[in-house]
């Protein structure tokens, strides 16, 4: 069976997405976009940015907002509306029906949907190299019966079989991977480029049921666009006394800067807009410069944002559901990314909403899922696990040193060299561990094995690589093996993936909880390493050639490292007061190696002292990387 | 007794064969997922790093819109050498003007902004340039298209 694909048909943009390798993918447009505008010239067959560009000259023959007129009597309230703002004559057709006039020709409103989905579908089949035949559209929850009828339609216009007709929120749900299991109360809140719908959905088994719906059909993102576009030209007029609402040259150019200004200030809380030579006056070029916080442009969108809250109400109403009931809140459509819009949904539900999934691509993502479910894709690939935990084992200084990374897809596997701790060690343990936390401690055990027999060899020399390997079954094997003997031991785990998600759900918020006191205590445990590092490398270098360093320089290294190793192994030792001991010793060790370096090359010939400034610079920073692989590549004993 | 045994036998081997097909169709179709991915990744490959440039480009180019409105006003020969500097810069990196003053309006490589009086669907004024990043439209150029009526 070939893919099926899902493809959410908006009022102001549409998406395509597909099922690959198991998880749900946007096919970019032909221009590169992961969205297109549902705009269609039908004369000469123009559809998305391509049609968008040509609308203004060929306004009359420029379908845009098509989804608010399917399956609609000319004589009804939504078709009335819609007359008045477009600019394409809309009349009644057969049965009642309002069609499309242009160009001496009448289009239904599933011819004109048709358009937009062959682009679709011809995307599609340009990115996955083969026929697409079959397709899964998205609708709003509050179609009726002869809308679904007309969408579909358009489907089959467009040459595609809809396999299935799927509620927006619904999709949307899916994406969010909220179909698995649980059985709760979802909000989905979706707030595109034009239409505002809010949606209660109640999951149970796999099963959605959309118990109420509300909304605005005339209200979205353009109107807080026209808001700040407004705005701007006012403050320009202001400044000047210029009206640049009659230049059109320069309100396209406020236009799409009000756009970007918006965006930015969804992540930056002020921005600038800047419009150079934007018009003249008295012969003098005048400049727009403005600076914008995120509060203004907050200000002048309130009541718009405002105006979401009474559907959210009547839906909670017409559901009969407590705020308290509600599991979830899921953002949809571009403009939910604006956190003055997040906040007030929080306010209003008290619950932090899900954003986890791109709004513009939620509904496209959860057709496909849906697409993936009917051609049985869905059904097996989703059996690969991922480990819901960090893998890893403990390492010197009781650090959890991660082999897995959490969110791993399994069957994985990886392989990493340790090495041992101190000189002429015999074994190492392999401690395995599953958690967040960075200490070896607060996470959880799943098993520990000793390897022997390790040749005496001084610290750091052994190379002990241990193998992770976890299998579709969430069976993990831990091996380790001493190169030079090729001894090897190992250990099998199961169920490392088998956690309830509750604890899951505690591990993670754990993590986060602790974070700032493990990194403390984690910063704590990389200086001990590090200064016990210099010590033991600074005496070995004492020891073999002390004599070249003169007494003086020696004993004064000597008392220094003392003073060090005495601080590390005091309970009370900071972050602090052990990098200010370390600091004295290593600068100690470097003065006096340059020194040794110096006088060594004043002994050689003098064309080679150039080389050997780098080289003292060399050995320093060798003693630095060793201190790297001793914090996170060495097997405590 | 024994006719019942070999019974449940054929069954389980019914059962076992049609598990064995599902398995190996869901081999396949994660096999041809893979394998389709890696063929798209290798044409995209050379995309993306031919391509990999264009967002910055696209944001430079603003800066470039500005300079040249400078330019406009005050017709600056030092201005121009810095513009041409510019221009030149970008051209190494696949930059090349979309071409549209007096054309006939192509929505495919244009967005038409305003309409003004003048010949019918040809280009009156380009308000911003295009550009072809190699051979894709980075941007199409914003024009003024004439209405047909002139006066």
């Amino acid at each position: 069976m070939s893919k099926i694909i899902g493809i959410d048909l908006g009022t102001t943009n549409s998406a395509v997405a597909v099922m690959e390798g198991g998880t749900a993918k946007i096919i970019p447009s032909s221009e590169g976009r992961n969205t297109f505008p549902s705009i269609v010239e039908p004369i000469k067959g123009l559809v998305g940015d391509v049609a968008k560009r040509q609308m203004v000259l060929n306004s009359g023959n420029t379908v845009f907002s098509v989804k608010r007129l399917m399956g609609q009597k000319f004589t009804g309230k939504q078709a009335q509306k819609t007359k008045e703002i477009a600019p394409y004559e809309i009349a009644e057709g057969k049965d009642g029906m309002a069609v499309i006039n242009l160009g001496g020709k009448t289009f239904t409103p599933q011819e004109i949907s048709a358009k937009i989905l062959q682009k679709a579908k011809a995307d599609a089949e340009a990115y996955l190299g083969t026929t697409v035949t079959d397709a899964v559209i998205t609708v709003p929850a509050y179609f009726d019966d002869s809308q679904r009828q007309a969408t579909k339609q358009a489907g089959e216009i467009a040459g595609l079989n809809v396999q299935r007709i799927v509620n927006e929120p619904t999709a949307a749900a899916l994406a969010y991977g909220l179909d698995k299991g649980k059985n709760e109360t979802v909000v989905v809140y979706d707030l595109g480029g034009g239409t505002f719908d809010v949606s209660i959905l109640e999951l149970g088994d796999g099963v959605f049921e959309v118990k109420s719906t509300n909304g605005d059909t005339f209200l979205g993102g353009d109107d807080f666009d026209r808001r700040l576009i407004d705005y701007v030209v006012s403050e320009f007029k202001k400044e000047t006394g210029v009206d640049l609402s009659l230049d059109k040259q320069a309100l396209q150019r406020i236009k799409d800067s009000a756009e970007k200004a918006k965006i930015e200030l969804s992540s930056a809380t002020e921005t600038e807009i800047n419009q150079p030579f934007i018009t003249q006056k008295d012969g003098q070029p005048q400049h727009l410069t403005m600076k914008i916080s995120r509060a203004k442009l907050e200000e002048l969108v309130d009541d718009l944002i405002k105006k979401t809250i009474e559907p959210c109400k009547k839906a909670l109403a017409d559901a009969k559901i407590e705020k308290s009931h509600i599991g979830e809140v899921i953002l949809v459509g571009g403009m939910t990314r604006m956190p003055k819009v997040q906040q007030v949904v929080k306010d209003f539900f008290g619950k932090e909403p899900n954003k986890s999934v791109n709004p513009d691509e939620a509904v496209a993502l959860g057709a496909a899922i849906q697409g993936g479910v009917i051609s049985g894709d869905v059904k097996d690939i989703l059996l690969l696990d991922v480990t819901p935990l960090t893998l890893g084992i403990e390492t010197m200084g009781s650090v959890m040193t991660p082999l897995i990374e959490r969110n791993t897809t399994v069957p994985s596997s990886k392989s990493q060299v340790f090495s041992t701790a101190s000189d002429n060690q015999p074994q190492v343990e392999v401690h395995v561990l599953q958690g967040e936390r960075p200490m070896a401690s607060d996470n959880k055990t799943l098993g520990s094995f000793i390897l022997d027999g390790i040749p005496a060899a001084p610290r750091g020399i052994p190379q002990i690589e241990v193998t992770f390997d976890i299998d579709a079954n969430g069976i993990l094997n831990v091996s380790a093996k001493d190169k030079a003997t090729g001894k090897e031991q190992k250990i099998t785990i199961k169920n490392a993936t088998n956690l309830s998600d509750d604890e899951v759900e505690k591990m993670k918020q754990d993590a986060q909880k602790y974070a700032e006191e493990d990194k403390k205590k984690k910063e704590l445990v990389d200086k001990r390493n590090e200064a016990d590092t210099l010590i033991i490398q600074t005496r070995k270098v004492l020891k073999d050639a002390g004599d070249k360093f003169g007494a003086d320089a020696a004993k004064e290294m000597t008392e220094s490292l003392d003073e060090l190793e005495k601080e590390v192994k005091s309970e009370s030792a900071t972050v602090e007061s052990l990098d200010a001991k370390l600091k004295i010793s290593t600068e100690l060790v470097q003065k006096h190696a340059e020194a040794l370096y110096k006088a060594a090359a004043e002994k050689d010939k003098p064309a080679e002292s150039t080389t050997d400034a780098p080289k003292a610079e060399g050995d320093a920073s060798e003693a630095k990387t060793d201190t790297k692989s001793a914090e996170e590549g060495e097997v405590v004993q | 007794m024994v006719k019942k045994t070999s019974l449940k036998k054929t069954e389980e081997f019914v059962e076992l064969k049609s598990r064995i097909e599902e398995l190996e169709n869901n081999y396949k179709r994660v096999l041809a997922d893979y394998q389709n991915q890696q063929r798209r990744y290798k044409e995209q490959e050379s995309t993306l790093i031919k391509m990999a440039s264009a967002s910055l480009i696209e944001k430079l180019l603003l800066n470039m819109d500005a300079l040249e409105m400078a330019q406009a006003h005050l017709k600056d020969p030092g201005l121009k050498i810095i513009i041409d500097q510019f221009n030149s810069t970008l051209s190494q990196e696949g930059l090349s003007l979309i071409e549209s003053d007096r054309k006939e309006f192509d929505p495919l490589i244009m967005d038409c902004t305003e309409v003004v009086p003048g010949k019918k669907d040809k280009v009156i004024e380009t308000v911003s340039r295009g550009y072809y990043l190699f051979d894709k439209v980075l941007r199409p150029a914003k024009v003024k298209v004439g209405s047909g009526i002139t006066n």
